[in-house]
């Protein structure tokens, strides 16, 4: 059976099966290999999507529970041509060294970054601690999202 | 051509040192960098693998006709299609068949289905019948050194003994003011990497195409070349990025599976391991028992360093040495003798991860050596300036002689006048050492002020108590005697290159780091190099991304290859525009061959045109230049090291044994920094990954059966970014090394030893006693009550 | 066993019994998912229906009602977060969600999910119990409201019925003169709680400890009342707490503890540790109430 899913503001007749996790979905389904998937267990919040804007872990919800939803990947922030500024903030303070993590960190970032625009160092590595980085790019992680409100606060994009 | 010559001063460098972007930012960021798991090909189909359910049993039989008879089942392979070869993993961290019909381990690879998806390749598991002959299991690393042990392996599970000594042990017993012993025991660490992995395997008449995560393009190679007894030029792997890895994806025998079932099927099959079996069924770090005595006069010389140590290695780790640099980390010490004996048991494969003994035996030795300070009351820092080696001193490391051939002066009769001329004193350490990292630490970190005494908390807020501490590690960078090195670099006709090295991405950032070495080296732009790391059909056998072989052995290859290319170009370019001029007065600067030290009164060609030059036929040159290295790299472990020093601050709260690290500083001499960005990054990688060693984790592993019980990340507790100081601090101490590119040495593990006493050390400084590891709550708890008794 | 299941999305409270109902225990409701995915994937759990309670928007609410704090089952953990500054009750609440694995899994697990998942280290379980929560369940047969630690009857089991659904949790008295604490041992910054004990103290108007709450977590199959704590800190007035009774209570806390040794940590330890946790709740506890 196929369902209506709202993407990456794109809408996308998916074929879903009742036990699919939507993290599946999203890979297999719509080829979205952004949402990366460690554990699938809820631990390491690599697979973490925003759902209406608010930071899921996919690797636990059905696919059918993204229905109804507005489903934003790391493919629907930016892209290759056009980084969103805290993708560039990334990049430039190397957030990352594997960068299996980075995908998730960033949508947790987004999430957070959109109702704290203004955090501090404290409260970002604190808001960072839902996603596990075993590189160990932590300091780098917690600059890069730093960089990236800055960035934000003076206008970009 | 010598080494020492055209070694560019630090300021005139373009791109090495600079902290350039990774090369793949972009596509890490976007999330469409693809991973093993991320792979595929057309026509792919699923393989999952049944695995034992015994520690250790034979199978008697093994009855898969109902699982084949499920539709969509293309095929099953057991024991009786593997070929009766044993083949060995990097490192000696795999020994074995494919599938041999014993089951050694809990979770042991007993059989594989491939389906057309991955759901009935998992019904089609349940349906295979399997009946063990239930053979008696060792699970216990002492108890399998015994000689009526069961044997977990037909070798037998005792390896031979590794040993390194000098002096004498009497003397230093006798000389000594004080002997302190110590017996530490460490749980086993879990990889436990972000990424899993995942083996896709394709056969084309005999050639088979492997992709894969993997650090060690070449080795796997090799691998899959042992365990199908076939010729290596029908063997190619494409080593895919990996999440991260520590050492666990090398050549792992799950990819010989992968191999095997894709052979039986004829189509291409991948099996992607879950989440579970990477945590529980490939490798983990040794079980490790280290006992040590040392010895120490009033004035603080250590007189005595008498260390043996003893490692498991599950069902298919054949070590027989851990590789530790401990021993010239403290080669101050005046006697020594340093044992380590590796024994099998029937627990899931263990072997080499990050900063393997050094993290293990490597704290043993830095406790110890604590402890001696502490009884002569004299300061760390101080302690381990006195003690530790410093560089031009006698190597203690002395056992990689045995490797050589003939005696070490019939070795080194033997080499050329020029290598004679270039090649650092053998078993001498060529540059760097912890010393400067000491003192310059110190002044960083406020240590005299901060520095109370031994067992002395640095403050105290009702039950929170707060200490410093300092810790030192070492490793090799690179080990030849476990493979060699190479690259190949190819200029294109417009001038720019490709750069043909093996190595891992894992994270380390290698696939730029080469890049910068060679676009210095030619003279070009970074954005005119194009490197493959991964392609066996492309690149030249050469050691892979273990024992942080990459930058300073595949480094030098790629620079050497670079400077023959460059030397052919100059030729030419000699002979075409600058008169014959001799070409070592010829460079490539910014993409233009120009005159050295004189550029305005000469031509300055820009290298496309050069290039073009080689399509005309009044040379009757070949269309291309492909540069390789002309000469052999020394035997590296004979004489480089890589050093760490770092200062940690913890909170203690004596109530509970919560530890917090509150402050951090991390310093590195690894020669020259290819990269200040990526090189940070490693450090304080290592530096969590071996904290996390020392407060959290460690494997608990089922008293019946030797399952892993803490398979997940719920209860294997990893470090997240609220459990470490954002603010850290990383310098950098610089000893350009002899040998290495631009001066260049390893990094990758020696931050990981470092860390563990460092936070050890702070922790007894805050509540004064040594604690177990991990020091999780209640072993913090345990190790107070008992100083009160 | 079967390896898929059918999905069900019932739009009201209704709807959803009716289902649970018509399959019996065939049908499981799943809320945020965040145990049921898990126990399916493992083989846990053995059921042919899905019924998905979160598309019921009367089942998610965090709201007041005359002096009740009142939580609707399928209110997220993230949502107790946000909501933390509504009342005193309600700021514990909210810390203690915080503590609770991720933020993104918080924002799809839910209260009510995670309490009837019944784990006994539950983090939400000691405070709510501590403040005297009950809990209203609905089946084909009507209503019920039963006080919330006689909910749990051992490790990851309720009262629930088949064709029962829980709607909602009251917390009572929480604009009145109230403070409570949850203080729990963990490893990481992200872990479930290896002990914990959670105090509420509520002051009538001459200042004096009209009612007292202390629940522990993780030291039994289910959340543990400390009755004799609760008798120690009752009927005092609030200045005298600190002479010795907060350490007594500590130590009744401790006796009450049934705590077993696993691979996270020992018996002893987490009877030690129940002391120490349960002290330091009512000292915050008794802070709190200093300032009211």
């Amino acid at each position: 059976m196929t369902y209506m899913l709202n993407v990456n503001g794109q809408d996308f007749e998916v074929e879903i099966k009742a036990h699919e996790t939507l993290a599946d979905v999203l890979r297999e389904k719509l080829g979205l290999i952004g949402v990366k998937v460690s554990c699938g267990e809820g631990e390491c919040g690599s697979c973490t999507i925003l759902v209406d804007g608010i930071p899921c872990t996919a690797c636990l919800m059905l696919g059918r529970q993204g229905v109804d939803h507005e489903l934003t990947t790391v493919e629907g922030i930016g892209d290759y041509n056009n980084l969103h500024p805290i993708q560039q903030a990334f990049i430039d303070e190397q957030g990352f060294q594997c960068g299996f993590c980075t995908p998730g960190f960033i949508m947790t970032a987004k999430a957070f970054l959109d109702e704290n625009p203004n955090p501090t160092e404290e409260e970002v590595s604190i808001a960072m601690s839902g996603n596990i980085c075993r590189c160990g790019a932590y300091p780098w992680i917690v600059k890069s999202v730093l960089k990236a409100a800055e960035n934000l606060r003076n206008g970009e994009r | 051509m010598n080494f020492m010559n055209v070694q560019q001063v630090a300021k005139d460098r373009k791109v090495v040192g600079k902290s350039v972007p990774v090369l793949d930012a972009r596509e890490k960021v976007t999330g469409s960098l693809k991973y093993g798991v991320d792979f595929t090909v057309p026509g792919v189909v699923h393989g999952k693998i049944l695995r034992s359910t015994v520690p250790h049993g034979r199978v008697k039989w093994i009855d898969t006709s109902k699982a084949e008879s499920l539709p969509g089942v293309l095929g099953i392979v057991t024991h009786e299609d593997a070929p009766d070869l044993n083949w060995m993993g990097v490192w000696d961290n795999y020994r074995g068949k494919v599938l041999d019909g014993t089951a050694r381990f809990v979770g042991d690879e007993i059989a594989a289905v491939a389906a057309s998806t991955v759901e009935i390749a998992e019904q089609a598991l349940e349906l295979i019948e399997v009946e063990y002959e239930l053979l008696p299991a060792v699970l216990d690393v002492e108890k399998a050194l015994l000689q009526d042990a069961p044997q977990v392996r037909e070798e037998g599970n005792v390896r031979d003994e590794y040993v390194v000594e000098w002096g004498d042990l009497e003397q230093g017993t006798a000389e000594a003011d004080y002997t302190i012993d110590i017996e530490m025991r460490y749980k086993s660490q879990n990889y436990a990497g972000i990424g899993r992995n995942a083996c896709v395997c394709e056969w084309d008449g005999d050639r088979v195409t492997m992709w894969t995560s993997s650090q060690t393009p070449s080795e796997l190679q090799s691998g899959i070349h042992e365990a199908f007894g076939m010729p290596m030029s029908n063997v190619r792997v494409i080593a895919l990025p990996s999440g991260c890895s520590f050492g666990l994806w090398w050549s792992n025998n799950f990819m010989m599976v992968t191999a095997l079932l894709a052979k039986k099927v004829r189509k291409p099959v991948k099996i992607e391991l879950t989440s579970q079996e990477c945590m529980a069924a490939v490798k983990r770090r040794h079980i490790e028992i280290t006992r040590g005595r040392m010895g120490v006069k009033n004035d603080g010389t250590l007189t005595l360093a008498d260390f043996s140590h003893l490692m498991d290695n599950g069902a298919y780790g054949f070590k027989t040495d851990v590789y530790f640099f401990c021993v010239d980390l403290w080669g101050g010490a005046l006697n020594g003798d340093y044992r380590v004996r590796g024994v099998n048991t029937n627990l899931v494969t263990s072997g080499c991860m990050r900063a393997v003994g050094d993290i293990t035996m490597g704290l043993a030795v830095e406790r110890l050596a604590d402890m001696c300070a502490a009884k002569v009351d004299i300061d760390p820092v101080e302690f381990r300036i006195k003690n530790q080696l410093k560089s031009g001193q006698l190597l203690r490391m002395q056992e990689p002689r045995g490797h050589m051939k003939g005696t070490l002066s019939q070795y080194l009769n033997a080499l050329s006048d020029e290598q004679k001329q270039d090649w650092p004193k053998m078993f001498h350490l060529s540059s760097g050492s912890t010393h400067e990292l000491l003192i310059q630490g110190a002044d960083k970190f406020g240590w005299a002020d901060r520095w109370k005494g031994w067992g002395v908390p640095a403050s105290v807020n009702g039950s929170k108590y707060r200490g410093v501490g300092v810790g030192t590690g070492a490793h090799c960078c690179g080990v030849e005697f476990g493979g060699n090195t190479s690259s190949v670099v190819r200029v294109n006709l417009d001038g720019s290159i490709n750069v043909f090295s093996a190595c891992g991405r894992q994270g380390q950032g290698s696939e730029t780091t080469l890049a910068q070495v060679a676009a210095e080296e030619m003279g070009v732009s970074l954005e005119r190099v194009s490197i493959v790391t991964g392609d066996t059909d492309a690149v030249p056998w050469a050691s892979g991304s273990s024992a942080s072989t990459t930058m300073f052995r595949t480094g030098w290859a790629t620079r050497e290859a670079c400077r023959d290319a460059k030397n052919q170009l100059l030729g030419i370019a000699s002979q075409e525009f600058f008169n014959g001029m001799s070409i070592d007065e010829l460079d490539i600067e910014d993409g233009l061959v120009q005159v050295r030290n004189y550029p305005d009164n000469h031509p300055r060609i820009p290298l496309d045109e050069m290039m073009n030059v080689l399509c005309s036929d009044s040379l009757s040159q070949t269309s291309v230049i492909t540069g390789r290295p002309n000469s052999v790299m020394p035997p590296t472990i004979a004489f480089a090291r890589q050093w760490a020093a770092q200062f940690a601050e913890v909170e203690v709260d004596i109530e509970t044994g919560e530890i917090k690290i509150t402050d951090y500083l991390a310093g590195q001499d690894s020669g020259t920094v290819m990269n200040p960005n990526v090189l940070k990054n490693q450090v304080i990688g290592g530096a969590i990954c071996g904290a996390g060693f020392v407060l959290y984790e460690g494997i608990e592993f089922d008293q019946n059966d030797g399952r892993i019980l803490n398979d997940s990340l719920l209860d294997y507790k990893v470090l997240r970014s609220g459990d470490f100081p954002s603010d850290v601090e990383v310098f950098f101490v610089e000893s350009e090394d002899p040998v290495g590119p631009f001066g260049a040495r390893g990094a990758g593990e020696s931050p990981a030893a470092a860390a563990g006493p460092a936070i050890c050390q702070a922790v007894h400084n805050a509540i004064g006693v040594w604690v177990d590891v991990p020091m999780i709550p209640e072993t913090v708890l345990k190790a107070l009550k008992v100083k009160s008794e | 066993m079967t390896r898929h299941f059918e999905y069900l999305r019932p739009e009201s409270i209704e709807a959803a019994i009716d289902m649970k109902v018509e399959h019996g225990s065939r049908g499981r409701f799943w809320a945020g998912g965040t145990d049921m995915m898990l126990l399916w994937q493992r083989r846990a759990v053995d059921f042919d229906y899905c019924i998905d309670l979160t598309y019921i928007k009367a089942l998610r609410f965090i709201e007041m009602d005359s002096s009740a704090l009142r939580i609707g089952s399928m209110a997220t953990l993230d949502d107790l977060d946000l909501k933390s500054g509504l009342n005193s009750a309600l700021t514990v609440l909210g810390e203690t969600a915080r503590l609770m694995n991720t933020k993104q899994t918080r924002t799809i697990a839910t209260v009510g999910g995670n309490l009837c998942h019944a784990s006994p280290s539950a983090d939400l379980t000691p405070p709510l119990i501590a403040m005297g929560t009950q809990v209203r369940l609905r089946g084909s047969e009507g209503e019920r409201v039963i006080p919330l630690e006689e909910f749990h009857t051992g490790v990851n089991q309720t009262v629930l019925t088949d064709g029962e659904v829980v709607t909602e949790f009251l917390v009572p008295h929480v604009n009145e003169k109230l403070a409570a604490s949850y203080n729990r041992i963990a490893r990481t910054v992200v872990d479930i709680a290896l002990v914990s004990s959670a105090v509420c103290l509520r002051l009538d108007d001459a200042r004096t400890v009209q009612y007292a709450g202390v629940a522990l977590g993780a030291v039994g199959p289910t959340a543990i009342r400390a009755i004799d704590a609760e008798k120690t800190l009752t009927g005092l007035p609030l200045e005298e707490l600190a002479n010795g009774s907060v350490q007594i209570a500590g130590e009744q806390a401790s006796m009450a503890a049934r705590a077993i040794s696993d691979i996270r940590a020992s018996q002893e330890f987490r009877t030690d540790m129940a002391s120490v946790m349960t002290q330091r709740a009512i000292s915050r506890c008794i802070e709190i109430l200093e300032d009211i």
